[in-house]
C-alpha cells in the first residue's frame, strides 16, 4: 500500500515536471529587445509641447466640435472604457449606427497608417477626418473654426500653442494630434515579467505567450511592443465590407484591415473591425476555426490548432497585456 | 566560314553589350524591410531597361506593388525563399511597396 503510495506521489511529481513551462530559459536580453517600449516620435512641423497637448486636450473632449455640438471625440474613444465605445459598430451623428468598430486611439501616435482601412497617413491628416464625416461628426469645417474663434479662451489657447498661426483646419488637427500622442500604454504585467519578474505573470500566461509567439501563430501579425505589424490581412470575417482594398485596389487587399494593438486588449471589447465578437474567447475560437469567410483570406493567416486547455492559457496571456489606465483628468473646456 | 565567324562574333558582341546595359538588382525583404547586401535600404538608383527582383526572405509573404506613374505593377503575394521581378523600362522615381505591411518602401530612381 505505501509503494503504491510512493509510486503515486513519483508519478505526480513526473507530471508537474513535464507540466512545467519550458521558458525557464527564455532568452530575456532578446524578449527585451524584441518588446521594448518605442519612442513616439513628434512630426518636425508638430514637436509637441505643453499648450499643444493642453488644447489637444481641450478640443479632443468638447462636444462643439460636431455638427451637433453633442459628440466630442472621447464620446467614441472614451478613456474610461479603453479609449473606445464598448459598442459592436459605433454610434454616430443622429444616433445612426455605423458600419465600423471604434478603435481604440491607445498608442495610434506608435502606429504608420491611421483607420481601420489606413486611408490617413498620419495622426495630423486623420484629425479631421471623423469630425467632418457626415455619419460620424458631421461638422462643417468653416462652421468649427468660427465656433472656436467666438470663444476668447480657445484664441488664447490657439495662440500659445501655434503661435501666429491662427485656428484653422491645420491648427485643429495638429493640437488633437499631439494630445493622441500622450495616450500611451503604460507597464502591464507582462512588461514586468519580459524585465525578469517571474511573478509578474501566472505561469498560465506563460505558456499562453508561448502558444502566442508559436503554434498559435498570432505573432506573425501581432508583433513587437504594440503587438501589431501595422499591416492589412483579410482574417476570414464574415461580412462584405472590402476594408483597405477601397483605399488600394490590389486582390490581397480585399477585406483586409489594419492590424490593431493588443494593448489592453482585454478592456476593449467587443472585438474585430466589425464588432463581431464580444469577447476574447470568441476572437481564439475564431482562430482556432481558421476563419468563417475563407474567400480572400491573407497569406499570412495561418489557423491556430489550440486545445480548450491552451486556448485559456492564450487567454490568460492576453490579459497580461491590460496596464493601470491613465491618469486622464477632464479638461475645462472654455465657454468665452 | 569566314562569314559565319563575323556572324558569330556579332552575336556575341550584342549579347554581351545587351547584358551590360540591362542588369538585374536583387533586393531581399527582410525584418519587414527591404535591404541590398545586408543593409537596410530606402531607395536604389537604376537603369532604365534594369530589373529589380525582389526575394523574400521573412518567415511572412509580402506583396510588392507599385502604383507610381512611370511603373504600376503588382508581383502578388509570396513567400519564404521565393522571388519576383519587375523591370523598370521608363526612367523617373517610382515608389515601390508591400501592400500588407505600408511601412515597407522604398523609392526606385530609374535614370
Amino acid at each position: 500500500m505505501e509503494t503504491r503510495g510512493q509510486f503515486k506521489f513519483i508519478v505526480f511529481i513526473i507530471s508537474c515536471v513535464l507540466a512545467a513551462p519550458t521558458f525557464a530559459n527564455v532568452d530575456r536580453n532578446k524578449l527585451r529587445e524584441k518588446y521594448a517600449k518605442p519612442g513616439i516620435n513628434d512630426p518636425l512641423l508638430n514637436k509637441s509641447n505643453k499648450y499643444r497637448v493642453k488644447l489637444g486636450k481641450a478640443l479632443f473632449f468638447d462636444p462643439r466640435l460636431s455638427g451637433s455640438n453633442w459628440i466630442s471625440c472621447a464620446t467614441c474613444h472614451n478613456p474610461t472604457m479603453g479609449w473606445s465605445d464598448g459598442l459592436p459598430t459605433a454610434i454616430g451623428e443622429g444616433q445612426k449606427k455605423l458600419a465600423r468598430a471604434t478603435p481604440t486611439i491607445l498608442n495610434s501616435g506608435m502606429g504608420f497608417l491611421q483607420m481601420w482601412d489606413g486611408r490617413f497617413n498620419s495622426l495630423e491628416h486623420q484629425a479631421m477626418g471623423p469630425i467632418q464625416s457626415p455619419g460620424e461628426m458631421n461638422q462643417d469645417p468653416k462652421e468649427i473654426v468660427a465656433e472656436l474663434s467666438a470663444i476668447k479662451g480657445y484664441v488664447d489657447m490657439f495662440k500659445d500653442a501655434y503661435p501666429g498661426r491662427g485656428i484653422n483646419r491645420d491648427t485643429i488637427s495638429l493640437a488633437l494630434a499631439a494630445f493622441q500622442r500622450t495616450v500611451v500604454s503604460g507597464e502591464a504585467p507582462f512588461d514586468r515579467w519580459v524585465k525578469g519578474d517571474e511573478e509578474a505573470i501566472s505561469d498560465a500566461a506563460k505558456r499562453g505567450f508561448e502558444l502566442f509567439e508559436g503554434k498559435g501563430h498570432c505573432a506573425t501579425c501581432h508583433a513587437g511592443y504594440n503587438f501589431t505589424d501595422d499591416g492589412f490581412h483579410n482574417i476570414g470575417l464574415n461580412d462584405d465590407d472590402i476594408g483597405r482594398y477601397a483605399v488600394k485596389k490590389l486582390p490581397v487587399l480585399k477585406g483586409a484591415f489594419k492590424t490593431p494593438t493588443l494593448r489592453n486588449v482585454a478592456v476593449t471589447a467587443p472585438y474585430m473591425h466589425n464588432g463581431a465578437y464580444a469577447t476574447l474567447e470568441d476572437v481564439i475560437d475564431h482562430y482556432i476555426k481558421g476563419g468563417v469567410n475563407k474567400e480572400n483570406l491573407s497569406p499570412n493567416f495561418k489557423q491556430a490548432k489550440l486545445t480548450k486547455y491552451q486556448k485559456q492559457d492564450l487567454l490568460e496571456f492576453l490579459k497580461t497585456l491590460t496596464s493601470e489606465p491613465l491618469d486622464i483628468t477632464y479638461p475645462e473646456l472654455p465657454y468665452k | 566560314m569566314r562569314k559565319i565567324f563575323q556572324f558569330i562574333i556579332v552575336v556575341m558582341v550584342l549579347a554581351f553589350s545587351t547584358s551590360v546595359i540591362a542588369k538585374t538588382h536583387t533586393i531581399f525583404q527582410k525584418d519587414k524591410t527591404f535591404m541590398k547586401k545586408g543593409s537596410k535600404i530606402e531607395s536604389i538608383s537604376i537603369n532604365t531597361g534594369d530589373s529589380v527582383k525582389f526575394t523574400n526572405e521573412d518567415s511572412v509573404f509580402h506583396n510588392i506593388f507599385s502604383q507610381s506613374a512611370i511603373n504600376k505593377f503588382n508581383l502578388g503575394a509570396f513567400g519564404n525563399g521565393k522571388s519576383e521581378s519587375v523591370t523598370f523600362k521608363k526612367p523617373g522615381k517610382a515608389r515601390v511597396e508591400c501592400a500588407i505591411h505600408p511601412r515597407m518602401q522604398l523609392e526606385v530612381i530609374v535614370n
